[in-house]
């Protein structure tokens, strides 16, 4: 008797056991592939609206692929215009699980390419979009996707053909801030600005896609050291919608410029509480050490080695800004130069040239500096941090006189290129 | 033993390879989005995108034909600051064919400036331009028209109806127009009709659906045209559909190694474009969407097979088959209502070309007033109504699952979303469309049960 | 006996489920939470304040008084259209881990507010905060939270985060003199959703790594391995069946143990670099059905020759195992061992995947590379004990005295249900790939 209750009990456990071992095998349980049914275009209304009303449809209907794919995107959107991170976390969610039903989705496999940008993916995101465009070549946002990618990996030439694709395919505020941000590299100021006042004029009635073009537009000018027609753009920009972080930081170079340094704290501040940025915070201890609180600046840069260990525990690799900041602030600068090389390495992008440009030369290395400074240049672009950090490599080479023009063309371009490095600037071409 | 040595020998290979290959630098995770560069994600282009296109034979004015083109999806007018506007960059284009070739023989051209900062002093009035091309040749027949501004609510925008009724102007060309924010005239359950087509009420034809779209306003640009410059005394059918169009702008024109050249716009590129309604919601798959927007309708040839195989039966055959079969292939009777007219019975053919238009029949006299048509147009027996012409009444989303259900193959069945009407009764003078909810008080996408 | 409760407590072991914390709202959020009750005939309002790693740390040093007399002053309260005054009486602060290891602040504080004679109409805003990002929750009464009071954030993909920061209704007073609510003490005021991300990730990222924080990272990592073991897959039915069927030994057990950690860090290691040098043609998420294709595909093989050699055994023995045993030693060899190992540990696991490439981003590609050799021994570890404990098992139910017959049987079932396995699991890939 006992050794029957034995087996049972045995042949039970082993069963139960057997059956949960191979529930293993059945993972995420099989989804009936709904025929994809369309929504109507009239639904892309405003975020704030259409999000429940996506969630509610994505509930009656949980492997509908395109209610999936429409709420992905406007969570990004969401997540963009409150700065709140989570929004891209369920956005990343919910496109990989329509893409799960459907691989060959062209909304999902466009939004993820969207994501992995906006998270410095370029290479991932580079597939993604190339996949979109393969998925359908008539469609023009892919190839944004494409074209976002390569100019951060520093492929101009094929960057610039993508883009032009996009504007042929479909003209929309997505191809002229494109177009916009191209010319700028090249050097072309007045078509990058024109270019841009198309973009806002497309924007009509959309809010945060207006304020962005607007602050777009005011960093143009600020660039070119046109002060009050970029604090004009930022001023629109905060009409259009109040509170928007990038307008107050562009604000608070505003009024440094201007000599309000108070006034520019307290932008960048407000800037910071609402999404710390790394560039963000740098800028507001920058400011605070220009106007003497060394030790509300301390609490500024001690905050970025906060942020950083944060990155770092949700396993994000440090990006451009952090070894930009190291190299500018002489923060233990041989490991910056290191973090600057795997920077560059990440993003060879004419930024990530300036940026090794810099390091190199703080640290010494002078002809190898150079090199990377006429790569960081190649483009014509008329940017007077880089045409700086070009002056400082000619300094390193012990070239004063031709530092000097170089100094000099970076103050005549934008006298308040930084909170920090103008004054250098001006002390060396003088 | 030896098997397991070569796995570990293998694994401290890949090791070394990894290692080396680990200075290439890898793949950074999670970041916020802080490049500056990274333009909004803006799948749609709403200030171009086309809702909706009507065209009919006025009630109060039968010698006329009234043409709605309606922009601007979702304008929520509560969610402020309200300021929809025109782009002023995008050209808003109404078209008409004449002969059934599918290319245009009558062209209106819009072209909208902003009067003032928009978002500094809330002014949403702008000033147009419209321009008619016949054939070959061009003229500009009405500068400097005003748009009326958005209802923004009593206090901005105070005695708004006689400020919209201002917003009505002649051409030189004989016809009336307006521009503007008008509430939007479609009407429809799009969560339950658009969303698995679920059908509310048993079959959804007693009412009974929330209009989505209550509440919500659209900018239309209408036209009021003299009904013998459309006529073409032969057929008396005339072809509609509506567009818009943005200019191109690309990176140079000249190679780029440095060269300034700032391009002028002479190049336009369509990106929106309606004729039947729901075509590009219902009929052409994702991937298609930009292409068709590009296309001009005398190229519709390339989509036939959307027409004739709608995936709208293929899903109603799924998700209904107690109420089916509803046939999937070789709908010639949806390809011709669509893209060449009703040949039997003779409604408004136009001939073999295949093209998506509105087909109004001008020699059909409108049946009632505005508004008062049956709302089942063709199928319900009123010959004035969809798809000969549009009118604001018509019931799109009923007509249109009954007919991919099977209506004019003799397999018709009562479908419906259960939203019969608009939620605001129409004006029954042009410009019809009733005023906008203002941003003030509204009562957006609420609706009887 | 005993052994049959190892038995048991092995099975319940791997039904539970392997959880995984996600950090589900931002490094930046200040969330706040409100409860209006009434006790007695008073107005209370329990307020909780959770502030993220970096509100924390721009915090500084916290006065707890002053923060809850700054909070009595933000939330606004209304009765019958009279604003009246909220009084902290009791505050209580806490420090919970937060990520990237730094810490939260977690304050909760009681505020009083006004008796009422009768039921009255309640109008309650909480502008603390109020442009800051986060969870906003108001709740009446006894209702429950959403967030279990700011301590667990839904992770649902479908719900976003709850901005409610005005609350109407209607409270009665009680008749009875009731007791104030109390803020919570001692532990309960940890926040235990408030924790850094996968703890296995977080290996690498360490900031500095002396000897012993190597150690114990690789003590860890092999944790981690042994607990993801539990999780569905790893081709624990396959190594469990085949024992079985087998009557495998412990030494074979073992041997199996070491063949998965050698096949699972092998092909850690390639996916790795298919991701790295394939990454402009490839995305990872491609390969995994493929994998997953190709290990069933193993599967069903080596079920295949294992019923195939049992069937030939079959014809050419043609005894009866009455009273006794004997191994005969067939089905059992070299091969299929070594194709049951590879095939449970072919298919890398997606976190050891993850921590290989964060450590090459962190340029600690040896330490990385390490982590991922103790996660697979883990890994081993956990399939070879459930093997092993399979193994025992059968060595009970030969103890007891089963018929003979269904023993013999055993290894024909054991290798059909290694085919079944591996069908389902070919099957199952089948529609992703390609």
């Amino acid at each position: 008797m006992a050794a029957k209750r034995l087996i049972f009990g045995g042949l039970a456990a082993g069963a139960t056991a057997a059956a949960l071992l191979l529930g293993g095998v059945l993972t995420d349980g099989s989804a009936q592939e709904a025929a994809r049914v369309p929504v109507a275009s009239a639904i892309v209304a405003s975020g704030s609206a259409l999000i429940p009303q996506l969630q509610q449809q994505v509930r009656a209907n949980p492997t509908g692929v395109v209610g999936l794919g429409l709420l992905g995107l406007a969570y990004q959107q969401r997540a963009r215009e409150t700065g709140d991170p989570s929004y891209y976390t369920k956005s990343e969610g919910v496109l990989h699980r329509a893409l799960r039903y459907s691989p060959d989705d062209l909304v999902a496999t466009g939004g993820l390419g969207a994501l992995a940008l906006s998270r410095h993916r370029f290479r991932e995101a580079l597939t993604l979009g190339q996949r979109a465009v393969a998925l359908s070549p008539s469609t023009a946002r892919g190839y944004g996707i494409v074209g976002d990618a390569l100019v951060e990996l520093g492929r101009y030439r094929e960057a610039f053909a993508a883009f032009d694709r996009m504007a042929s395919l479909k003209p929309s505020l997505s191809s002229y801030a494109r177009v916009s941000y191209a010319r700028e590299l090249l050097g072309d100021v007045g078509g990058a600005a024109h270019a841009m006042r198309l973009a806002i004029d497309a924007a009509a009635g959309q809010p945060e896609a207006l304020a962005w073009s607007q602050t777009q537009l005011g960093k143009l000018f600020w660039s070119q050291g046109r002060v009050a027609a970029s604090e004009r753009q930022y001023r629109s920009a905060l009409a259009v919608r109040p509170g928007y972080v990038y307008a107050f930081d562009g604000l608070a170079q505003v009024e440094a410029a201007r000599g309000r340094i108070r006034s520019a704290i307290a932008y960048e501040q407000r800037a910071v509480d609402a999404i710390p940025l790394l560039q963000f915070v740098a800028s507001l201890g920058d400011l605070e050490r220009l106007a003497g609180n060394e030790n509300a600046a301390r609490r500024q840069y001690a905050l970025i080695g906060a942020i950083r260990r944060l990155l770092r525990a949700n396993g994000v690799r440090t990006d451009l800004e952090t070894a930009l900041f190291d190299v500018d602030h002489a923060v233990r600068l041989p490991r910056a130069l290191s973090l600057a090389r795997a920077a560059r390495a990440e993003r060879p992008s004419i930024d990530g040239d300036d940026v090794l440009a810099w390091a190199l030369a703080r640290t010494g290395h002078c002809s190898e500096a150079l090199h990377y400074s006429k790569r960081s240049l190649r483009l014509g672009t008329h940017d007077a941090v880089k045409f700086f950090h070009r002056g400082m490599v000619e300094r390193c080479l012990g070239n004063s006189a031709v530092a000097k023009t170089w100094f000099r063309r970076a103050l005549a371009l934008n006298p308040h290129f930084s909170v920090l490095w103008a004054p250098v600037a001006v002390r060396y071409s003088a | 033993m030896r098997k397991l040595a070569v796995l570990v020998l293998a694994a401290a290979a890949l090791g070394a390879l990894f290692a080396a290959l680990a200075s290439r630098g890898g793949s950074p995770a999670a970041a916020q989005a802080s490049s500056h560069r990274e333009a909004p994600l803006i799948s749609e282009d709403p200030s171009a995108d086309n809702t909706d296109t009507y065209a009919f034979r006025s009630p109060d004015r039968p010698d006329s034909v009234t043409i709605i083109s309606n922009y601007i999806p979702g304008e929520d007018p509560a969610a402020g600051p309200n300021w929809y506007t025109f782009s002023p960059s995008a050209r808003y284009v109404i078209y008409a064919d004449k002969n059934g070739d599918g290319k245009p023989d009558v062209t209106w051209r819009f072209r909208f400036k902003n009067q003032a900062p928009v978002a500094f002093l809330q002014n949403t009035q702008q000033s147009y331009t419209v321009t008619r091309v016949d054939g070959n040749s061009s003229r500009v027949v009405g500068e400097g028209l005003l748009t009326p501004p958005d209802n923004i609510g009593p206090r901005s925008t105070p005695g708004y109806h006689a400020l919209a009724m201002a917003g009505v102007h002649d051409l030189s060309d004989g016809s009336k127009v307006f521009a503007g924010q008008r509430d939007d005239g479609f009407f429809g359950d799009i969560g339950a009709a658009f969303d698995l087509v679920a059908i509310r009420n048993g079959t959804g034809a007693s009412g009974g659906g929330k209009d989505f779209f209550a509440g919500y306003a659209v900018h239309t640009v209408s036209l009021q045209v003299p009904l013998s410059q459309l006529d073409n005394g032969s057929n008396h059918i005339v072809g509609v559909w509506s567009a818009s169009e943005r200019p191109v702008v690309k990176v140079t024109l000249a190679k780029w190694r440095g060269r300034k050249v700032l391009q002028k716009e002479t190049e336009w590129q369509q990106v929106s474009r309606l004729g039947n309604p729901l075509i590009n919601e219902l009929l052409i798959p994702t991937q298609l969407k930009d292409k068709w927007n590009a296309s001009d309708p005398n190229k519709d040839k390339q989509f036939e097979q959307y027409y004739s195989s709608p995936i709208l039966a293929k899903l109603l055959n799924q998700l209904y088959p107690q109420f089916g079969p509803f046939q999937e292939n070789n709908r010639t009777d949806l390809v011709s209502v669509l893209l060449t007219g009703l040949k039997e019975p003779n409604l408004n053919f136009t001939g073999n070309t295949l093209a998506d238009e509105i087909r109004l029949n001008l020699a059909i006299a409108p049946t009632a007033p505005v508004g008062q048509g049956n709302r089942l147009g063709v199928l319900g027996g009123d010959l004035a109504g969809w798809p000969n012409g549009r009118r604001l009444e018509d019931d799109v989303i009923d007509i249109a699952e009954r007919a991919v259900g099977g209506a004019l193959i003799g397999h018709s069945l009562p479908l419906g979303d259960g939203v019969n009407a608009n939620d605001v009764p129409y004006m029954t003078s042009f410009p019809y469309q009733a005023d906008p909810f203002s941003g003030y008080d509204n009562t957006k996408g609420l609706q009887q049960p | 006996m005993k052994r049959l409760a190892l038995l048991a407590a092995g099975i319940a072991a791997l039904v539970l489920p392997v959880a995984a914390s996600a950090h589900p709202l931002g490094n930046f959020t200040v969330n706040r939470f409100s409860r209006i009750q009434v006790a007695g005939p008073r107005i209370y309002v329990r307020y909780v304040l959770d502030l993220a790693e970096i509100p924390t740390f721009q915090a500084g040093k916290i006065d707890a008084q002053a923060y809850a007399r700054r909070l009595a002053r933000g939330a606004h309260l209304t009765v019958n259209g009279r604003r009246v005054r909220l009084t902290p009486i009791e505050t209580a602060l806490a420090h919970p881990a937060g990520a990237g290891g730094l810490r939260t602040t977690r304050l909760e504080t009681i505020l009083r507010g006004p008796t009422l004679d009768r039921a009255s109409d309640v109008e309650y805003r909480d502008t603390n905060y109020a442009d800051r990002i986060g969870w906003k929750e108001i709740v009446v009464g006894s209702a429950p939270s959403e967030s279990h009071e700011l301590r667990a954030y839904p992770k649902d993909l479908l719900s976003s985060p709850l901005g409610v920061t005005t609350a109407r209704t209607r409270l009665v007073p009680g008749t009875v003199p009731g007791t104030p609510p109390h803020v919570t003490n001692g532990t309960a005021l940890q926040a235990p959703d408030r924790v850094a991300d996968s703890g296995f990730a977080r290996l690498v990222g360490r900031d500095r790594l002396g000897f012993w924080v190597t150690v114990a990272s690789l003590g860890a990592a092999l944790f981690w391995g042994m607990a993801h073991a539990l999780s569905p897959g790893h081709g624990k039915t396959i190594v469990t069946a085949y024992l079985v069927g087998q009557r495998g030994t412990p030494r074979h057990a073992a041997l199996l143990g070491l063949i998965v950690t050698a096949t699972h860090t092998v092909g850690v290691f390639a996916l790795g670099v298919v991701t790295l040098v394939l990454s402009r043609f490839i995305v990872p998420e491609e390969l995994y059905p493929w994998l997953n294709f190709v290990s069933g595909v193993l599967v069903v093989l080596i079920g295949a020759s294992v019923l195939r050699s049992r069937w030939r055994q079959r014809r050419t023995h043609t005894h009866e195992d009455g009273q006794h045993h004997h191994d005969h030693g067939h089905g059992l060899n070299r091969r299929s061992l070594v194709a049951v190992g590879v095939s449970g540990g072919l298919l890398p696991c997606p976190s050891a995947l993850v921590v290989l490439l964060a450590a090459i981003t962190l340029h600690r590609v040896a330490f990385g590379m390490l982590l991922v050799v103790a996660f697979s021994a883990g890994l081993a570890l956990t399939i070879t004990g459930i093997g092993l404990a399979a193994v025992l098992a059968r060595g009970v139910f030969r103890r007891v005295g089963f018929d003979g017959r269904v023993v013999s049987l055993l290894p024909t079932a054991s290798a059909l249900v290694i085919v079944a396995a591996g069908l389902l699991m070919t099957f199952h890939a089948l529609p992703r790939v390609g």
